[in-house]
């Protein structure tokens, strides 16, 4: 439970800062970030404040300051900086998922209000995208923990991985939502799809842990990625539907992480693999390249060939 | 300092101790016979002192390097200015070079373009000014204050990149909107084009207007012109504001689409430039693409016996060639018919694929080889993306990496260069074409001719505010037109690639260079001018000499033109003979003094001017002949043209009148591509009667016979083979134990290890091109010691290369093989020419000759041949000409067909048949004036050839 008394010194300190801030022409906004802008506090807590300067500002970008006993971190960034950093980054940066539950404070250059109210959108591409990488990541950890339970016999790193396993469930179903992802992820996809997370986490934590239960979790876990797998993947099946093959298939998705998961379409009997030759650092040696290509494609009209062979 | 260049005591090569005293500001011709030493005197005395000297002035790094440049073989030079070269040669394949580049009137166009350029409204084509940033900033802020701009700014993509690429790229940038035709998208959802947009806005930001805009506002203006390449659509979205402050879009942009457009540079015109250039082409304008007919072997073969190359489908291949029998079977073509006969479909389902469709894979009857374990198996739905697509795929994804040597020769191989689709040519970015003075942009004034250019020039008004900047520029750009159209030129247009010229006429764009450029002070050596020159334009040349003179240089020129040499103010003439019978100044002086001259050669044909016929005049039989129908490439005007066989037929015409786009873009090619070749495209013609009648073709132009330093003319006719066994089976060799060939070759084991057996080491400094320096190791010998010890006839190796072709002839009279190849040569007019002379530095016309030669000697029991000869008197005195003539002749009597392409008088009134084209050049020519015998284009008055030669012949 939190303490009024604390909040209250906290809001002394808060607004406080903020009126010191108003009063220099070149801060043009501030933002409350952190547990007091959306969560409880409690006393090992701090202020947490994102101030925007113009881009004439050439101090240091973190202060620490004590405010009416209230300890502060104070961030700074330019104008331009900010505006890059807001263009640049995405769900997964846990700075951008902070601001999205921050609290404006003062702002005194309207387009940047704009801008800032505008990139917390997430469009159709990008929900299908984040859908598509917390597919791939629960996938990852589901063979993990498979190969734990069932090959390694090993049930504490089978529990480990089933929690990340439900991380990645609990990435596309916020995604699905268009929510940005918080920290506490699972709880939050937990707000989403209650029963689905009472079958495949919440067991571990209010039961004693069992085989029989760490099997039904995988068998859950299981059937329920086979069952979105069409919706999940579409974006990649729609594309083999026109071109039969991932040959030139790109899609831009983020330089860390997991990636797009392929192989689990050929688990599911949606494409067939086959192999071509290549050859690496072009050495003389051959390699032999997996490829994916879909095995019956719906709604082939049969089109006219294009082209012509003379000019 | 006294007014002449003094040469005293010069022995180099041939040069028999010979001293010449040369003018200082005057014209001087260095004539004589071919081998006479003429070049020696100009290149190996006079330049390489000159370059010598200009490098002894550099710094001391510099000068490591050059101490070990021959020095000419002399007592002294005297009097002697910096020396400018300017030779003919073949222009290097540089897709960039153009005569733009060349003659630098690109770089003053496009300062013309900065300084004049009015932008258009890429939605509209409206025209308005272009601003400068601190004119934008300050009209900005006098926008109603608090009002919110938003900038966006003009995108396009280039052919071979997808729309999802480039939304992907955009996204990275951090832009999350972005309007097409109007509509406003968001890059974060999924955004499908379902037909090409017409225009694609940016969306890039917003500001807001304030007294004095912010730098972080500035910053982000100057990023959004970045990104649009100067063009930046302002954008007010308030209806009330927009109405306030209307007046900006009417003073500034486009009023109707809120155009601005900024600060535009001159480099914004540089093609060679990465930020300017086509993203596709990066600036060549051709781009690669694969070529139906080039992946086809032979198109009178089969699917089965291997019409298609090898990578596509052969029998050694079990998937591939299963996989065009499949295709065969499933759609209903024959395998086994000849590929010409196969229906269209069938084609097209070979090139372009099945788009996507699926067919089982079939293996033929009795084909057994089995696939490797990795691809489809017989029975499974398989689908072909096509020969060409695949090509086109696997081109696309290479280039992202380095390719290799294999990759290069592959794609080369079964790949044209195109115009590039994404920039149509233009080498440059879509934004600059609107850029434009008097509504023409940068590309199409580069079309024009010169000297529809130079009148496009001169009209343009300039504003009273930019006199001063817009004049020095336009002067710059009118001298070089004006140079460049007087020197005969007038026909060419800025676009057209400098690899695309002859030698004569890129040595004339260079020497007009020279004259824009202004120096004064310089000595030319110039090699002559006039090849290329129809005879009626050499006084376009003379005058042109005359101006470089005019200006304060020293001209020497090396030329066998009458009209050149009667031009100059002083004239050395070489000789008397060629090799060791030259090699002395036979006459000097002023023409008349020549023209006294008991012992000069030139002397009569300069007294008389009279021209020789070798033959009697005949008629030709008209019926027996070649037919081109609809000749289109270039500028010929879709002509019909006869040409007699087993006749000397002469192609005539000004230069750029379209003699050689129909001699060797159409009839060559269309030979070439039907005998040997399918892969060739002939320039555009509708057809060609009379094609059986030629067994071969063979096309001797000035670049035909490579440009390799490590080969000779002893090699290329065939006989230094023969001279290697002749040294390998002599005594010394099997004293010495190198009784095996490859160590008379300094390509090979006999090569000086140290230079591998150049004689010279290369070094290259910046700017200066390459130095030679003579190797230290076998001081230019080229040979190990080891080889040079072996003795044929009392002479090693390197004695028998640097031995010319007349004294070689005397050497190897025993050897019937090798004095008859020699004979040929020697023949021509080749006399004086060493046996080991590096290939890539004997001119265009010793080329030609040598490959008459190699032609001649092969040519026993050999007819109904068709040769094609561009200038082969290039480097000809007009006594060589006559041996020249009497080979040509030789071949045309076995039965051969012989045309050639020539302004030399005396091969034209030689000629059996003359086709004059015409009238001018360019889009002036492109015509066939006057076709028949010599009687005939001496009576035509249109023909300007006619005419010239009537004045010649008495």
């Amino acid at each position: 439970m939190e303490k009024p008394e604390l909040r209250k010194r906290f809001e002394k300190a808060l607004n406080s800062l903020v009126d010191k801030f108003k009063k220099d022409k070149k801060c043009l906004a501030a933002f409350l970030v952190g547990s007091m802008s959306h969560d409880l506090i409690w006393e090992w807590s701090d202020l947490q404040v994102l101030l925007v300067y113009d881009d004439s500002y050439k101090g240091p970008i973190d202060y620490h300051l004590f405010e009416h006993d209230v300890q502060v971190v104070l961030n700074i960034r330019r104008r331009s900086a900010f505006k890059d950093y807001l263009g640049s980054t995405d769900v997964s940066d846990y700075f951008f998922c902070a601001l999205s539950k921050s609290r404006l404070l003062f702002v005194k250059d309207i387009t940047l209000k704009e801008h800032f109210e505008d990139i917390f959108y997430i469009g159709d591409r990008d929900r299908e995208i984040e859908m598509l990488l917390g597919f791939s990541e629960a996938i990852y950890y589901l063979n993990k923990a498979e190969k734990n339970f069932r090959v390694k016999r090993n049930r504490a790193n089978a529990i480990f991985f089933l929690v990340q396993l439900a991380q990645g469930i609990a990435w596309m179903e916020v995604a699905r939502q268009r929510l940005i992802p918080e920290r506490e992820i699972i709880t939050q996809a937990s707000q989403l799809k209650p029963e689905l997370f009472a079958q495949i986490y919440d067991l571990l934590f209010k039961e004693p842990v069992t085989d029989q239960m760490i099997d039904q979790i995988l068998t859950t876990c299981h059937e329920y990625l086979k069952d979105n797998t069409l919706e999940v993947y579409r974006p990649i099946i729609s594309y083999l539907n026109e071109h039969g093959t991932l040959k030139d298939f790109h899609l831009k998705t983020r330089e860390h992480g997991f990636g797009i998961n392929y192989e689990w379409l050929y688990r599911m009997g949606i494409v067939d693999v086959y192999v071509e030759p290549i050859r690496i650092n072009n050495q003389t040696e051959e390699f032999y390249q997996i490829g994916y290509r879909i095995k019956d494609r719906i709604g082939n009209d049969n089109e006219s060939i294009k082209g012509t062979y003379e000019r | 300092m006294e007014n002449f260049i003094n040469v005293n005591g010069v022995r180099e090569h041939n040069l028999k101790n010979i001293s010449v005293k040369i003018p200082h500001g005057k014209h001087t011709v260095i004539s004589g016979v071919s081998g006479s030493g003429k070049s020696t005197l100009a290149y190996d005395v006079i330049y390489a002192a000159g370059q010598k000297r200009l490098l002894d002035c550099l710094s001391e790094d510099v000068k490591l390097f050059t101490s070990k440049l021959k020095q000419p073989d002399i007592n002294f030079i005297e009097g002697l200015t910096p020396v400018v070269s300017i030779k003919q040669y073949q222009p290097r394949k540089n897709p960039r070079a153009t005569i733009g580049t060349l003659s630098e009137i690109s770089t003053y166009l496009r300062y013309l373009f900065s300084i004049i350029g009015e932008a258009r409204c890429p939605l509209c084509n409206r025209s308005y000014p272009v601003r400068s940033l601190h004119y934008l900033i300050k009209e900005l802020e006098k926008l109603t204050e608090l009002t919110i701009v938003e900038l966006q700014f003009p995108i396009y993509k280039s052919k071979n990149k997808k729309y999802e690429e480039l939304f992907a790229e955009l996204r990275e940038k951090g832009y999350k909107r972005i309007e097409i035709d109007g509509e406003r998208k968001d890059l974060r959802d999924w955004i499908t084009i379902d037909k090409q947009p017409q225009s694609m806005m940016v969306v890039a930001e917003k500001i807001q207007i304030h007294k004095e805009l912010s730098r972080s506002d500035i910053q982000i203006l100057q990023n959004t012109l970045l990104q649009g390449d100067g063009f930046i659509r302002i954008v007010i979205p308030d209806p009330v504001e927009r109405e306030e402050n209307a007046w900006f879009f009417h003073k500034h942009g486009c009023p109707k689409h809120g155009m601005v457009t900024v600060d535009i540079l001159p480099i914004f015109f540089s093609f060679n430039d990465l930020h300017s250039a086509c993203e596709e082409c990066r600036g060549s304008g051709v781009s690669k693409t694969a070529y139906p007919t080039m992946v086809v072997q032979n198109k009178k073969k089969s699917l089965k016996q291997g019409a298609l190359f090898s990578q596509f489908c052969s029998r050694s291949k079990p998937f591939e060639y299963m996989r065009i029998y499949s295709l065969a079977k499933h759609y209903g073509f024959s395998f086994e018919k000849p590929f010409e006969d196969l229906p269209d479909f069938a084609k097209n389902l070979i090139f372009y694929g099945t788009d996507g469709e699926t067919f089982p894979l079939l293996r033929p009857e009795g084909y057994t080889k089995e696939m490797p374990g990795y691809t489809a198996k017989v029975g499974e739905l398989i689908q072909f993306e096509g020969i060409v697509n695949w090509i086109n795929r696997l081109y696309r994804n290479k280039q992202k990496s380095k390719l290799s040597d294999a990759l290069k020769s592959f794609f080369n191989k079964f790949m044209i260069d195109e115009v590039c689709q994404t920039c149509y040519g233009t080498r440059l970015k879509p934004h600059r074409q609107y850029i434009t003075i008097k509504g023409i942009n940068y590309y199409n004034l580069g079309n024009m001719e010169l000297g529809d250019l130079k009148t496009f020039i001169e009209s343009v008004e300039i504003p009273p505010e930019k006199m001063d900047a817009v004049l020095p520029v336009m002067r710059e750009i009118k001298t070089r037109l004006d140079s460049l159209i007087q020197i005969g030129l007038g026909y060419l247009s800025l676009n057209r690639r400098a690899d695309t010229l002859s030698g004569g006429e890129y040595q004339r764009v260079r020497l007009a260079g020279q004259i824009g450029s202004g120096l004064m002070g310089l000595t030319y050596i110039i090699d002559e001018p006039t090849v290329g020159l129809h005879g009626m334009d050499n006084i376009k040349i003379i005058d042109l000499l005359e101006q470089l003179c005019v200006q304060g240089n020293t001209v020497i020129t090396i030329e066998h033109d009458l009209d050149i040499i009667k031009s100059a103010d002083y004239i050395i003439e070489m000789g008397p003979g060629a090799g060791v019978n030259g090699g002395e100044i036979v006459a000097s002086g002023t023409i008349e003094e020549i023209i006294k001259h008991d012992k000069s050669v030139v002397a009569p044909f300069l007294k008389s001017g009279n021209l020789s016929l070798q033959k009697t005049l005949s008629t030709v039989d008209k019926h027996d002949c070649l037919k081109i129908a609809g000749a289109q490439v270039n500028n010929l005007k879709k002509i019909d043209v006869s040409i007699p066989l087993n006749s000397l037929v002469c192609f005539t015409g000004i230069s750029g009148s379209g003699k050689s786009s129909l001699a060797i873009e159409i009839l060559y090619k269309a030979f070439w591509s039907s005998l040997h070749d399918p892969r060739i495209i002939p320039g555009k013609h509708i057809r060609i009667e009379g094609m059986e009648r030629i067994k071969d073709v063979y096309c001797i132009d000035q670049s035909s016979i490579g440009r390799s330093k490590r080969s000779t003319p002893a090699t290329f006719i065939g006989v230094f083979d023969k001279i290697r066994n002749l040294f390998a089976e002599c005594e010394d060799a099997r004293k010495y134990d190198l009784t095996n060939v490859s160590y008379y070759s300094f390509n090979s084991t006999g090569g000086c290890p140290s230079c591998k057996g150049m004689g010279y080491l290369d070094t290259h400094i910046h700017y200066l091109g390459d130095l030679q320096t003579l190797c230290s190791e076998c001081q230019g010998e080229r040979y190990t010691k080891e080889v040079l010890e072996v003795l044929y006839k009392g002479k090693n190796i390197k004695q028998v290369l640097d031995m010319d072709f007349e004294t070689a002839l005397q050497f190897f009279e025993d050897d019937a093989y090798i004095r008859d190849k020699l004979r040929y040569v020697y023949d021509l007019g080749l006399g004086y020419m060493t046996l080991g002379q590096p290939i890539d530095t004997i001119s265009g016309g010793e080329a030609q000759r040598l490959g008459l030669a190699k032609e001649i000697s092969k040519v026993r029991g050999k007819s109904n041949m068709l040769y094609i000869m561009d200038e082969p008197t290039t480097g000809l005195h007009s006594q060589d000409i006559e041996k020249l003539l009497q080979a040509i002749r030789t071949l045309v009597d076995k039965g051969n067909s012989m045309v050639i392409i020539e302004h030399n008088p005396d091969v034209i009134i030689n000629a059996d048949y003359i086709i004059d084209i015409g009238p001018g050049a360019g889009r002036d020519g492109g015509e066939v004036v006057v076709a028949g015998t010599l009687q005939d284009i001496l009576e035509c008055q249109d023909s300007v050839t006619g005419q010239y030669l009537k004045r010649l012949i008495k």
